[in-house]
């Protein structure tokens, strides 16, 4: 016979039988492979236990003196062997006792015992199971009036019925022997109770009672279970509580900073007993169905319990107050809040709390600065006072910006104000991000695409630019009174506004675009597919500054930015005597905004 | 000068009959599996339709009438004189028995093919061989011995009764009771199968792939890893693989993509668990699905551990002598090789499952051996699994079906295969 001999590491296992023409004839025959093979007997593989064992589902409430087959197999799956169950009784407070699966259940109501499942060596499963004495019946849910007992004297009782009728498909019997209504982890009795039989599988049950409102609205548990008695049975119900004849509404308060946000650089400058803002709170009643009422007013720093003298109140907030209020710990940097809660009949009604909240205004830090080792933590910089920044700046030789325009007196101090002091704090401070023009490979990718230079004017392709569109996230509004910065991205479209109107007319096609080192930078305006640079001034337009350059449609007011990331000043004279500069930093994509 | 050609009558039929050294009278019964036709108790006689047995007996006639070579202490046969021989005792067959033609197409169509149908051997052009002469029985149960040798049939009858012997007419298998059988020249049907040379169960193939396999990423170019769902239900598992290459493995409910998929078995071998995964990839040429790579797959951590030829480190030394043959590649024979570690990886996991009790072992009644990847080849020879047991009597009937031996023999090659049959 043909053999194709079978070789491993230079030992030769066995042959392959070979035939004509040139085919296996069988199976591999190993003949010289392991003489131990046949003689030692061999590892039996078996399943991997990749999944856990299943166990079939079992009730956790059983009746007093009856008795249980529990599963004695956990429920197989692929590849997973129903494997036997150990059951044990580990903890018991019953006379239950188990007989290999044969559960004997013996214990009074809510005696309990729990039970483990082992399989294999391991508990896998607890049951914490309790006994019942009565079989229980479920009935349906019940709503309940809570209505207050004015004149009582005790403040604050209130008094409600229980009642539910319902027909059963069997007969049971109508010996009321308890009843009880469980509210969180606390049971209440009635002051009666009864079960009536209307019919023959007809019943109602009936029950009063006079709790306090603190047995009820505390913790703001707003439900609860109702248990009827009869020698065999205990009828079950969840209970709703309906507050509405209680009219909390009627005490309910609020209140309101005005002004809402304070600016953090008045958080610290000035006089410490300044009044920076005021308090203003309004009450409700000051009883309630002959309960006094009283409210408990939070602060960050203290809680004050206070009567009610008038239906509002103003209450003056001191510097030193926003202080402490925003130097105690909080989760929120950027807001206190003021807590008014009412209390009525000795019971805090936080349900009716009222939430006041103080906002701190930090403006945006600006994001462009230069490399270097000076970074400054933003809050602390702006908390510096206006003598400091002239000491840095002329430390640093940083020269403000737009300092040698002829239209700079026009401009309000705080937007000068703000723009100095950013301009300083790019001076020292290193950029939180990357350089961002190393970012925007993929706007300098797509914009000679979009922009086609032609001798004197810069066309515009729709179809590539709109891929630009879908980069630049839409159109955004720049409020120009505002003194923050605006942050945008390359040929991000804008539109300047001032009090939610946009500035129209001719104006913005004079509009100056300046960079931060004070040099202008060109407009390029349109009503169409095509841009037409400025044609004042003597020197014509370069068109490799055209990144650098702001594309205005005239018919939409809408700006695009430079495609270059960095400060630029726009600057808009109005006919009407305003005129308006905008911060700008245009940013450069990172690649996950890109895609 | 002028010829003349005279008429001759032909030789009679003595005369083949004596050529052949058989007398057509003889007595014993040839069975059959097909229903239509009738057993015939004169095989010999003349006008008897020619089957496998006739091919097969003149085959053994020609062996015991051979004049054997003297070679290298042994007495061999020339495969040049066998042909010579047999293509001489045809035309004689052809004279007494009608269809011989086709009955020679079903033994196998030439001597070469015939002799290796018959005892497994491959007879080479000018090559030697060594023809069993000598009685030699393979005791198959309490009952029945296959007779291993070239003794022919009215030989055999001088020491036995032909109510001792059972032929088959449509395989040329032949029995003979052990009770007529001399004691001394038998051997056990594990040596025929040669059980001690293969391994003994499906956990010690896998156990000893996983020990001498390699570790290894697999490559990302060779295609998609599946993982071996070994069952599909709780039936015996019959995993047709000519279907998955057709149709691919997306479409197979054996395989799966998801290594931790719950109906993707793991087994615990050496303290991990492990799942048996392929690289599967379509093959554009032959517009076929190929698999490769067969590997154990760790769950958690770790890189597969390889049991592909290659990863097994195994490798393939031709017999220095078959170099003039028109024998293929190397290549031809590392993928069979790999083709037949694979059929056994698969059919290891499926009998893991069973014995786990997943699903059902075959049951040795069950004439149906489809997919149960027994280790055989298409090429008849005793050497495969499929020549004994293919139920299919269009080309190739199994050998032994219909015979007395049929479920003993099914349910030997099942436990060779790691069955274990009940």
């Amino acid at each position: 016979m043909a053999l194709k001999q079978i070789f491993r590491e230079g030992h030769r296992l066995g042959f392959l039988p070979w035939g004509t023409p040139g085919r296996r004839l069988g199976a591999a025959r190993w003949t010289d492979l392991f003489p131990e093979n046949q003689e030692a007997p061999l590892a039996r593989i078996t399943l991997a236990t990749t999944g856990v064992h299943q166990l079939p589902e079992i009730p956790t409430l059983f009746r007093h003196n009856t008795t249980y087959i529990l599963p004695e197999s956990t429920i197989g799956a692929h590849f997973t062997i129903p494997q036997r169950i150990k059951w044990q009784i580990i903890e018991n407070s019953s006379e239950s006792h188990l007989l290999d699966s044969q559960l004997s259940v013996i214990g009074g109501e809510n005696s309990n015992f729990v039970l483990s499942a082992e399989v294999c060596g391991r508990v896998i499963e607890t049951y914490e199971c309790q006994i019942e004495e009565r079989e229980r019946v479920s009935i349906p849910r019940i709503t309940v009036r809570v209505r207050p007992i004015p004149g009582r004297e005790q403040e604050g009782m209130c008094e409600f019925d229980c009642i539910q009728r319902h027909s059963f498909p069997d007969r049971y019997e109508d010996d009321s022997q308890n009843m009880e209504l469980r509210i969180g982890n606390h049971a209440h009795h009635p002051t009666s109770h009864d079960i009536i039989r209307s019919r023959v599988y007809n019943l109602s049950f009936v029950s009063s009672f006079t709790l306090h409102l603190s047995k009820l609205l505390k913790d703001g548990i707003a439900s609860g279970v109702a248990y009827w008695y009869n020698r065999i049975q205990v009828f079950t119900a969840d209970v709703i509580f309906d507050y509405s004849d209680l009219q909390l509404e009627a005490i309910s308060s609020g209140g309101c900073f005005t002004p809402s946000e304070v600016l953090i650089t008045d958080r610290y400058s000035g006089d410490n007993s300044e009044e920076i803002v005021s308090l203003d709170l309004c009450f409700g009643q000051t009883t309630l169905h002959g309960w006094p009422v009283s409210y408990t007013i939070a602060t960050p720093t203290q809680s004050v319990k206070i009567k009610k003298i008038e239906n509002e109140i103003r209450i003056p907030v001191k510097r030193k107050k926003i202080q402490q209020w925003f130097d105690s710990p909080s989760e929120n940097l950027r807001h206190r809040s003021i807590i008014l809660t009412p209390n009525i009949a000795g019971l805090d009604l936080p349900s009716s709390a009222s939430t006041t909240q103080l906002h701190l205004e930090v403006p945006e830090a600006p994001c462009l600065g230069y490399l270097g080792d000076r970074a400054e933590d933003w809050i602390k910089f702006l908390l510096r006072p206006q003598e400091e920044y002239h000491i840095i700046q002329q430390k640093h030789r940083i020269v403000d910006p737009l300092s040698d325009q002829s239209w700079i007196d026009e401009i309000s101090p705080e937007k000068l104000s703000s723009m100095n002091r950013n301009n300083i704090y790019r001076g020292i401070c290193g950029p939180t991000v990357d350089p961002p023009v190393t970012n925007c490979e993929r706007v300098t990718e797509l914009l000679p695409l979009a922009f086609n230079c032609l001798e004197d004017k810069v066309k515009v392709d729709f179809k590539t630019g709109e891929k630009l569109a879908t980069m630049y996230g839409g159109r955004k509004v720049i409020d120009v009174d505002s003194t923050e910065i605006q942050a945008l991205y390359p040929r991000q479209k804008f539109r300047l506004e001032a009090n939610d109107s946009p500035i129209s007319g001719e104006s913005p096609c004079n509009s100056i675009s300046i960079n931060q080192q004070g040099e202008s930078l060109a407009i390029l305006s349109s009503n169409g597919t095509e841009y037409k640079y400025s044609e004042n001034g003597n020197t014509g337009f370069d068109f490799d500054r055209l990144p650098e350059a702001f594309a205005y449609r005239i018919n939409s007011y809408t700006f695009a930015a430079p495609q270059i990331p960095g400060v630029y000043y726009l600057y808009t004279p109005s006919e009407g005597g305003d005129h308006y500069l905008v911060e700008i930093e245009v940013r450069g994509f990172i690649e996950e905004a890109i895609e | 000068m002028s010829v003349t050609f005279r008429f001759c009558r032909s030789p009679g039929d003595e005369y083949h009959f004596n050529a052949l050294g058989i007398d057509s009278t003889t007595n014993f019964v040839l069975q059959t599996n097909d229903d239509l036709i009738e057993t015939v108790g004169q095989p010999f006689a003349k006008d008897t339709v020619a089957t496998v047995f006739h091919v097969h007996e003149i085959m053994r006639i020609l062996l015991s009438q051979l004049d054997l070579t003297e070679r290298e202490e042994e007495m061999m046969a020339n495969s040049t004189k066998i042909s010579f021989h047999f293509e001489r005792l045809s035309y004689h067959a052809a004279s007494v028995w009608s269809d011989w033609g086709p009955a020679v197409e079903k033994a196998g169509g030439c001597f070469r093919t015939i002799l290796q149908r018959m005892f497994g051997v491959r007879i080479r052009q000018n090559g030697w061989w060594i023809p069993h002469l000598e009685p030699k029985y393979i005791e198959v149960d309490t009952d029945w011995s296959i007779i291993d040798d070239v003794v022919t049939t009215t030989h055999l009858l001088e020491s036995a009764s032909s109510s001792d012997i059972w032929v088959s007419m449509d395989t040329g298998l032949r029995l003979l009771r052990n009770s007529a059988k001399p004691s001394e020249c038998s051997e056990s049907l594990e040596h025929f199968f040669g059980r001690k040379h293969r391994f003994t169960s499906a956990s010690a193939w896998l156990q000893w792939a996983m020990e001498n396999g390699t570790r290894e990423e697999l490559p990302t170019d060779q295609g998609t890893p599946f993982y071996y769902k070994g069952i599909i239900n709780n039936e015996v598992p019959r995993y047709f693989s000519n279907q998955v290459r057709k149709n691919g493995p997306y479409d197979s409910e054996w395989w799966s993509t998801e290594l931790d998929a719950s109906d993707v078995p793991k087994f615990a071998i050496n303290g991990d668990s492990w799942a048996f995964g392929i690289l599967w990839k379509y093959d554009e040429e032959r517009s076929i699905w190929v698999h490769t790579y067969p590997h154990l797959r760790q769950l958690g951590e770790g890189k597969p551990v390889l049991i592909s030829v290659s990863g097994l480190r195994l490798e393939i030394v031709t017999d220095a002598e078959e170099v003039d043959e028109i024998d293929l590649g190397p290549l031809d024979v590392r993928r069979s090789l790999n083709n037949h570690l694979v059929t056994e990886h698969l059919r290891a996991i499926r009998i893991l499952l069973i014995e786990l009790g997943h699903a059902q072992p075959p049951s040795a009644e069950d004439k149906k051996i489809g997919g149960l990847g027994l280790a055989g080849s298409t090429v008849p020879s005793p050497f495969s699994d499929i020549y004994f047991l293919n139920p299919n009597s269009a080309s190739s009937l199994g050998v032994v079906i219909g015979s007395p031996i049929e479920t003993i023999i099914r349910q030997d090659i099942l436990e060779n295969n790691w069955y274990v049959v009940e």
